[in-house]
This record gives structure tokens, C-alpha cells and sequence, in this order.
């Protein structure tokens, strides 16, 4: 999905440590203001990548259930002097109510934070994003390159692999194999018949690609140049100084 | 002519294995020819091509790539000479997207990158891949994938490309496109071409046939000569190729000219007789 919106444009690097910034400033959040300013900011972040929202409400859905007990869990426990209804250790008050709104609220942002990240994002660019930001481990020897390939390679095989567990399982099917019937125990049994070919055919392609690698010149990944380069420019930099602009005013807002 | 490759009393036995894969073997490849190597599986072919990479290490013998006998001091040299085309597609592709890919072989020789963007386009331009320059792996058809594979292996510009039973996997339309590409490419870049198979259709654009069985080369010849063994193919686990079949099966009836008849020469006999009746 390439996209032409100044998000995507955005270096991935960025991207991804404030991502996991943002992430880490959710917290500091603590008033229905601050909540609201956050709240605003992510939605204009979403207005600015010119994706459909309905993606960002899909995001939600995996995790709808942990999100609905969170909020049940505050709406019943959380203690309160003067509770609107009370049913043994079942406690229901404004108190809880607010509570549960903000981590709600607090679900909300994150996970279209995240969303956003991974949608703007593709997995290449943030394996070259954690390469580049491991760099300085290089100093203590450690492989820095030689991981973030892994990396690249294990992305670039994952659909290769479902393909491969497709074809294995139908082959397992088309031998009367039903993956779908009995019991939790039998039904974890069925699948040892599946990993174990994955695990064979896995290996030859990792003999297959090594050898390829090989014949292509790769060595151990030392004295090698790179294709794809990360730019950091001036929009880069717009992006920092509204970041720490949010986090100004976030600090402002907590004692409003 | 001159010699690329010359292989001499060539010796390889897998670990473990109780028969040698590759027996005493010598063969000289010139330079630009389309050689072809056909066996049987197991018949050592495969096994030839990482010898001559240095993927594997020969028990005894010698093989000299571009006047260098290859030893572990120059085989990183070597492998620069040479290029593979493999037979699964999706085994060797390394990049997350066509230009990655290309760009992989580059990389290794630590090329600078503004060097690299004119080269991928060169190669991807080359075999007509330049339209799916971003796109993924997933997205590529069989055919396709070779292509891209053609491509990383031409950018670093190599003497040498080996294609080991590279079409082996792919539809018809495929084989041919890819074959197709290979012979003009043969003849545009200077290239010497050794390809590897089990099916002695896709020989046909090849200059000479070497047969491999048990790890020795059995017939060595031109691939008129070679299709003219006829029915004695099937002594080394080969098919006989289809014209020769018909040919030998139409000689009872009707009065041919000796030797091999491709398809065109075969038809033109055909009409001839067909006006003379």
C-alpha cells in the first residue's frame, strides 16, 4: 500500500522511536483535557496520513476483549467513599466510571499510534530503522548488519512459509486429516503432522538461499555497501520539534 | 577458441555417500559458447555447478576459471566471474523487492551506491523487468521471478552464467521467455553459458550437449549429433527429443534424409514429399 502522504514520506526512523514515545507520554496523561488533547493529536496525525479511518478501527478489533475486561475490571473495583451502587465486592461509582473511561481512551491512542506506524511503514523500512538505530552496538562487536539482514530475510519469508503450511496441510487434508474436529488435545496433535514437514521444507529453502547468497557474493556481511538509504530531512525534523511541542503542553495540561 | 573453464580429472564424493558423484571428470568450455549439460538425477549435474562455484570443495582434480586454477584464496574472485541461476525462484530471491533483489550481488562487492542505482536499472532493463522495479516477490509470476534473478546475476557482470535447471519450475510461456532471453543475452553481452537439465528440449538453442551419467561425461558432441543417438538416450535416463522420435518412427514408411531433423527441417522434407506425390 504506497501512500503520498507527508506520514509515509516521513523517515521510518522517526517514525518508529516516536511511536514508541508516544506510546511512553500516554501515561503522563491524567485529566479529562490532557486525554482530549492526546486524543486530538492522534486523530489529526490519522487526518494527516489520508488513510481510511475504518483500517484504524479494524486495529482495534484483535484486541477488543482485553480492552472490554480492562474496562469492566475498573468500571466494578475501583474503590470509591461514596459508590452509586454497591453488590457485594462489586463496587459501581463516577469515580470508576472516569477511570474507565481513560484507559479507554488510553487503548484508543495507542493502538492507532501503532497502527498508523505499521500502515505507513513497510516491515523492510523498519528493519532498516532498527538497524540504523543499533548502529552504536557495532562499538562492542555486536553484528549489527548481519542481524538487520536476518531480519529483512525472515520478513521475506514469512509468506513463503503460510504458502508452504497451506500446501502441507492440504496435502494432510487430501489424507484424510480433519484440522478442524475433536478436542483442544486432538487438535494440537493434528498439528504435529504439519510442523514437522514445515520444519524439514524450512531448512532446505535456508540450504537453498545460503547457497544462493553465496554464489552472489556474500561473505559475512562486512565491507558491504547499501542500496536502500534512510533521508533525514527538514520535515523529519518539523516532525521532532511537534513532538516535544506535544509533550510542553502535555506537562501544562496535567495541572490544569 | 579460448578456454573459460577447464576441468581437469575432476573427483567428488558426498559425505557419506557410498558412489562418487562426480568420477574423473575433464571438460574444457569455451568462451561465448551455450553449453549444455544433460543427465539423469543423480547423474552428478547439479553437483558439477557448486564444484565449479567452489560452493563444494573437490576431493582431487583442478578447475581454472579465466586462467586461475580456483583455490580458497581466489574463490571469492571466482564466484565474481560466474553467475547462478537456480532452479526454485523464490529460494533465491534475498530482496524485499525486485530492485533489492538485483541490488543484493552489488552490495556484497561493496559498490557505491550511486553506481548501483544505474546498474540495477541497467540489468532490470536488460530483461525487461523495469515496470515491476518496486514490486515484491509475491506479486511476481515464476517466469518473472527468473527474470529477476537473470537481472541480479547480469548487474555485476559476470563472464560466466550457469543456469541450473533454472526452468525447470516454470509454465511453458516461462521456459520460453526465459531461454529466449538467455540466447540474446548469450550474444549482446559476451556471456559463456553453461545450463543445466534433465529435459533435452531445452537444449535446443545450445551450441554443444554434454551427456553426464554416474558422474562421467558419456557423449560430448554438437546437439544435431547428440539428438541423433535417437533411442540410445535412454540408456543415460534421457528422453529422446520428440523430432527425432517422429523421424525414426516415420523412416518405416516413408524415405527421409540421414541424420538429426529439427522441426523446420523436418516439415520442409514433409511439404517436399507431400508436392511430390
Amino acid at each position: 500500500m504506497p501512500g503520498d502522504s507527508i506520514i509515509y514520506q516521513l523517515d521510518p526512523r522517526g517514525k518508529f522511536l516516536l511511536t514508541f514515545y508516544f506510546v511512553g507520554i500516554v501515561f503522563l496523561a491524567n485529566n479529562v483535557v490532557s486525554y482530549a488533547f492526546l486524543l486530538a493529536f492522534v486523530l489529526f496525525a490519522v487526518y494527516l496520513s489520508k488513510i481510511n479511518f475504518g483500517f484504524f478501527i479494524k486495529g482495534l478489533k484483535p484486541v477488543f476483549w482485553l480492552i472490554l475486561f480492562t474496562v469492566a475490571l475498573q468500571l466494578l473495583f475501583t474503590p470509591s467513599s461514596h459508590p452509586l451502587w454497591h453488590w457485594g465486592i462489586f463496587t459501581f461509582s463516577k469515580e470508576g466510571l472516569v477511570i474507565a473511561g481513560y484507559i479507554f481512551i488510553r487503548f484508543v491512542l495507542i493502538i492507532f499510534i501503532s497502527t498508523l506506524l505499521t500502515l505507513t511503514t513497510t516491515p523492510i523500512e523498519i528493519s532498516d530503522s532498527i538497524e540504523s538505530i543499533l548502529k552504536p552496538l557495532k562499538k562492542i562487536n555486536f553484528p549489527v548488519t548481519q542481524v538487520a539482514l536476518m531480519l529483512s530475510i525472515a520478513l521475506r519469508f514469512v509468506p513463503l512459509l503460510v504458502d508452504e503450511t497451506t500446501k502441507i496441510m492440504d496435502a494432510q487434508r487430501a489424507r484424510g486429516v480433519d484440522f478442524g474436529e475433536g478436542g483442544l488435545i486432538k487438535r494440537i496433535k493434528s498439528f504435529v503432522p504439519i510442523l514437522i514437514p514445515l520444519f524439514v521444507s524450512s531448512f532446505s529453502i535456508a540450504y537453498d538461499l545460503a547457497i544462493a547468497m553465496e554464489s552472489r557474493g556474500y561473505k559475512d556481511g562486512e565491507g558491504r555497501s547499501k542500496y536502500r538509504v534512510l533521508s533525514w530531512d527538514k520535515r523529519d525534523n518539523i516532525m521532532l520539534f511537534f513532538m516535544a511541542l506535544v509533550t510542553v503542553i502535555l506537562l501544562f495540561l496535567r495541572s490544569y | 577458441m579460448e578456454k573459460i573453464i577447464s576441468i581437469k580429472d575432476l573427483n567428488y564424493t558426498y559425505p557419506e555417500a557410498k558412489r562418487s558423484a562426480i568420477k574423473n571428470l575433464s571438460l574444457d568450455i569455451y568462451k561465448n559458447e551455450w553449453l549444455s549439460i544433460v543427465g539423469k538425477n543423480g547423474s552428478g549435474k547439479s553437483t558439477l555447478t557448486k564444484l565449479i562455484d567452489g560452493l563444494i570443495e573437490a576431493d582431487s582434480g583442478t578447475i581454472e576459471v579465466d586462467g586461475q586454477i580456483i583455490d580458497e584464496k581466489n574463490i571469492w574472485e571466482a564466484r565474481t566471474k560466474i553467475g547462478i541461476i537456480f532452479q526454485n525462484p523464490d529460494h533465491q530471491f534475498v530482496g524485499a523487492t525486485v530492485e533489492d533483489d538485483v541490488a543484493f550481488g552489488l552490495e556484497n562487492q561493496g559498490m557505491p551506491r550511486e553506481e548501483m542505482v544505474k546498474a540495477i536499472d541497467e540489468a532490470l532493463a536488460l530483461v525487461k523487468m523495469s515496470e515491476f522495479k518496486k514490486r515484491d516477490p509475491q506479486s511476481l509470476s515464476g517466469g518473472q521471478k527468473q527474470r529477476v534473478a537473470i537481472a541480479g546475476v547480469l548487474a555485476t557482470k559476470p563472464q560466466i552464467v550457469i543456469m541450473d535447471e533454472s526452468t525447470s519450475m516454470l509454465d511453458p510461456d516461462g521456459r520460453r521467455t526465459v531461454l529466449n532471453l538467455v540466447q540474446q543475452l548469450r550474444s549482446q553481452q559476451d556471456l559463456t553459458i553453461i545450463s543445466i537439465t534433465h529435459d533435452i528440449e531445452e537444449t535446443e538453442l545450445s551450441q554443444r550437449i554434454v551427456v553426464l551419467n554416474d558422474g562421467q561425461i558419456v557423449r560430448d558432441g554438437k546437439p544435431e549429433e547428440i539428438y541423433d543417438l535417437g533411442s540410445d538416450l535412454e540408456k543415460f535416463g534421457l528422453e529422446e527429443p520428440f523430432t527425432s522420435e517422429l523421424v525414426s518412427t516415420l523412416r518405416d514408411t516413408i524415405k527421409l534424409p540421414d541424420g538429426y531433423l529439427n522441426e523446420e527441417e523436418l516439415k520442409e522434407q514433409l511439404w517436399k514429399l507431400s508436392s511430390n506425390m
